[in-house]
């Protein structure tokens, strides 16, 4: 399996999309931040306030990372190569989940470090861990979605088409005007509302676990779609 | 068993309503070339597919290198490299970066592999030029260099030559031949082209509606696509007497209409003409026939086209 990851993150470092996608998302990820921030008690809710809106770019970087590689064939140099189906999924996932990690959370962080000039030392350590502790999983359960996604449909326009579906069935939930608490507390993404809007009345470890449900139902689900699928 | 590199015990595969694959069985043997041949849609790329684990099959048995199961065949797939259709490549990389993804995720140590591969299949100049600005030819020839990384031993090639021009068919001919003869190396090879094949391939499989309708090595169809020297005329048995005694052969076949089947004096009808007018025998028809390949196909599946 360290064989694939190999290869998918040497393709993920050689692409275009990834940097661009990764850019974009830091930039439509900041241009709400001045408005949030007057809203918000510090720049980590600032921050965190809007991180539904950009997630329409992780679910294209799955159309990239994952339907490309269908409509491509390209997926296919693996299974004939002799590798399991489990490892390669796994490899993907791995690969993807982390990279979209390394987007969301990375612009959390760039926001905070880079607020230090203009606002100083508003946070602590233990503040922004303490919520890290939730978001991360919570950004890792979005993007299991998209790896589900992928999996699913097995090719660009599907993909796409699915990932947009599944962002505004989100955004329609989050913004229920009857439910939305309960929205934002079983869906993953409303985990930083909940943070946002001083809501989070159970343990730390209870969102955990949801976002963790979220990961296992999303990938076993993906596997299911690839363990006998035929490939074009 | 492990005599045969691949054997296969009445393969099906059905998609849905359709039978892409219809009780196969086949036993290919090691340092073959076999030339694949059917019709689109005869179920050749199915079964390659299923060879190379892309799809399962939906009945019957696969046995590579004598091992069967999922687990098993998983492992023998190390040792196959393969190019199905149009080669899969990353538009946005170069020609060395493809090989590169596939150098690593094949754990493949030696780099040196990479420019090896570029200079055996003859893109060694291609630099940073990226594979979506290749011709089909350039992509074809990154497509047989990805599939022989590994130096497989057992090489499946689905249709090979699509794009190549005139040297290029020359040149993977070559390259396939040196392949099978100084390293033993086992090919499946279909292809539309079936002159080509013939040139290339030692056996043959002809494959229609999914069914397997025969296996010949390169000798038994060249006795079928046998050329042959036709003469028409109103006094065989004298036409035959001036065969035996003029021009000293019995490599003749009287046919049951009366014509003369010559295997030889194939490039010397003169000769043939001369002594037959000498004889004073009227001759109404005097020349070189018989089976193609592409007859002798269409003659297998019942006079259909589109090899």
């Amino acid at each position: 399996m360290l064989k694939i990851i190999k290869a998918e993150c040497y393709k993920l470092f050689h692409s275009i999309y990834f940097p661009t996608i990764a850019l974009t998302y830091l930039l439509l990820f900041t241009s709400n931040l001045f408005d949030s921030y007057r809203r918000t008690q510090n720049i980590f809710e600032a921050s965190i306030r809007n991180i539904a809106f950009p997630y329409f770019l992780i679910l294209s970087m799955g159309v990239c990372f994952f339907g490309t590689d269908f409509d491509q064939k390209t997926i296919a140099f693996y299974i004939s190569a002799g590798h399991k189906r489990s490892e390669i999924f796994l490899a993907k996932a791995i690969v993807f989940m982390l990279a979209s990690l390394f987007i969301t959370a990375g612009s959390i962080f760039v926001h905070i470090f880079g607020s230090i000039p203009f606002l100083g030392h508003t946070l602590t350590a233990g503040y922004v861990v303490e919520n890290m502790v939730i978001i991360v999983p919570a950004l890792l359960s979005m993007s299991a979605i998209a790896v589900l996604i992928g999996f699913a449909f097995k090719n660009v326009g599907g993909t796409l088409g699915a990932g947009i579906a599944v962002q505004l069935i989100v955004v329609a939930a989050l913004n229920s005007k009857t439910n939305a608490l309960f929205f934002m507390k079983y869906l993953p993404v409303g985990h930083s509302a909940l943070i946002v809007l001083h809501k989070l009345d159970e343990p730390a470890m209870n969102y955990i676990t949801i976002s963790i449900i979220w990961i296992l139902v999303c990938l076993m689900g993906g596997y299911l779609f690839f363990r006998r699928a035929d490939m074009k | 068993m492990a005599d045969y590199i691949l054997e296969t015990k009445a393969v099906s595969k059905d998609y849905k309503q359709t039978l892409a694959l219809d009780k196969v069985d086949l036993k290919l043997e090691k340092g073959k070339i076999y030339g694949f041949i059917g019709q689109n849609g005869a179920g050749k790329t199915t079964f390659i597919r299923l060879v190379t684990g892309l799809s399962f099959p939906s009945d019957g048995e696969l046995f590579l290198w004598g091992k069967s199961g999922e687990k098993d065949l998983q492992a023998q797939r190390k040792r196959i490299g393969a190019l199905i259709e149009s080669p899969a490549l990353y538009g946005n990389m170069t020609a060395a970066q493809n090989l590169e993804v596939q150098r690593i995720q094949r754990g493949i140590p030696d780099k040196s592999v990479i420019n090896d591969m570029l200079k055996l299949v003859g893109l060694a100049d291609t630099g940073r030029k990226k594979v979506r600005n290749f011709s089909l030819g350039m992509k074809q020839r990154l497509g047989i260099a990805l599939a022989l990384l590994n130096k497989p031993e057992f090489l499946i090639l689905d249709e090979p030559i699509n794009g190549l021009d005139p040297a290029g068919i020359v040149e993977i001919r070559n390259l396939l031949k040196t392949l099978n003869k100084e390293y033993g190396m086992t090919i499946l090879i279909s292809s539309h082209i079936l002159s080509e094949l013939y040139n290339t391939a030692t056996n043959f499989i002809f494959i229609d509606h999914g069914r397997i309708i025969e296996e010949l090595t390169h000798e038994e169809l060249n006795e079928k696509c046998k050329q042959y020297v036709e003469v028409k005329t109103p006094t065989p048995d004298k036409a035959i007497l001036v065969l035996s005694e003029e021009l000293k052969t019995d490599n003749y076949q009287l046919m049951p209409d009366k014509t003369i089947r010559l295997f030889e004096y194939l490039d010397d009808l003169e000769t043939v003409a001369t002594a037959l007018a000498k004889a004073q025998i009227l001759v109404t028809g005097l020349y070189v026939t018989g089976e193609t390949l592409e007859n002798y196909f269409l003659e297998k599946i019942g006079g259909k086209a589109d090899a």
